[in-house]
């Protein structure tokens, strides 16, 4: 990456006197500092999307444990034996089928003379439980 | 007995100075040609990917390489004028530093940096309101990879500026700064101390700058 003319090697002879070589050697210096300001800039940048990103992670990996850990809460863990009974046995009872959903979400209420399974929160109901142990 | 016949003569003599070795030799010579400008392809791919990765050496490489270049160019863009040269190359270097791409040719890199140093020139003009000045853009081409119109400025203002000086003179610059021979050398050869010879040099280089600079502005 050398390869220097006869024309450039006088230019350059000519043009970077002393004065020339002090301007240069302030500017190197003040450009390495720019340099290395902006190598550690983005450094810090992409190691604070990598923390925000491993949060954003450790939340949702939270949110979901947490959702799992309300049927824990109760300590019996029912969902998980209504599922269990449910594999054993091609029908389940009431309160099996109760325990499939958070607690306190729904009972059996008999409607017009059939029993029915009623949600108290329509708007969960809808978007659905997860059910059994996660 | 056989004779050649003029007609054979004329063959052989047509032979005579063909350049059979440079002939035989040419595949070779395009292949170590070929070799060697991949070579400097991988090299300058390697440092602008360094200086991209944050390499702070390659950073320095790049502007021991560059940076009289650069200021070179912009010597010519504001026609001799030093100080805005000076001014505009910081710009261009802090840029430069803060922003990198990564190039497999020298032509392509000398073209971006051609592109920045241009665009910091203009600004530099509208800052100071004073482009007529300097040498009009247009003239300059606006293709970023033609790298001669500068170089042929530059070139012919060190051809004037050379011309202007006694041969004595043009000689004893074109042995230190062409043929590369020491000033002790010379002073041997021409019965002159080192002193003499190393201040004559010293005036010599100041004349020619001068000059340069001189038919830049006067261009």
């Amino acid at each position: 990456m050398n390869d220097e003319s006869d024309n450039d090697k006088l230019l350059n002879a000519a043009l970077a006197d002393g004065e020339w070589a002090a301007l240069s050697a302030g500017l190197r210096e003040r450009s390495l500092r720019t340099f290395r300001v902006r190598r550690n800039l983005r450094r810090g940048l992409r190691l604070c999307v990598a923390i925000l990103v491993f949060a954003v992670i450790g939340t949702a990996g939270l949110r979901f444990d947490h959702r799992g850990g309300m049927t824990t809460a109760t300590g019996t863990r029912p969902a998980e034996a209504a599922v269990k009974a449910s594999v054993n046995s091609p029908r389940i009872s009431d309160d099996e089928l109760v325990a499939l959903f958070p607690k306190g979400s729904c009972a059996i209420a008999e409607i017009d003379g059939r029993k029915q399974l009623v949600f108290f929160d329509e708007k969960q109901a809808e978007q659905g439980y997860a059910l059994g142990p996660q | 007995m056989a004779e050649l016949s003029p007609r054979n003569t004329a063959r052989l003599t047509d032979f005579v100075g063909f350049p059979f070795h440079e002939a035989a030799g040419a595949p070779l010579r395009r292949e170590a040609m070929n070799a060697a400008a991949e070579a400097e392809r991988a090299e300058l791919r390697r440092l602008t990917r360094a200086i991209r990765g944050g390499d702070e050496a390659a950073f320095g490489r790049f502007y021991d390489l560059y940076s009289l270049r650069i200021y070179k160019h912009l010597l010519v863009l504001a026609r001799g004028d030093e100080e805005t040269a000076r001014e505009v190359l910081q710009t261009v270097l802090l840029k430069v530093s803060k922003r990198f791409e990564v190039f497999e040719d020298k032509g392509q890199l000398w073209a971006w940096l051609r592109q920045v140093a241009r665009n910091a020139f203009v600004d530099a003009c509208r800052a100071r309101k004073r482009t007529p000045e300097f040498v009009s853009l247009d003239a300059l081409g606006s293709e970023p990879a033609e790298a001669s119109a500068e170089e042929d400025r530059l070139g012919a203002a060190l051809r004037m500026a050379l011309e202007g000086l006694e041969a004595a003179d043009r000689e004893l610059i074109k042995a230190v700064y062409v043929d590369g021979q020491g000033l002790q050398e010379i002073a041997d050869e021409t019965c002159q101390t080192y002193k003499a010879i190393e201040s004559r040099m010293g005036r010599l280089r100041r004349k020619v700058k001068e000059d340069i600079l001189d038919n830049l502005r006067h261009e």
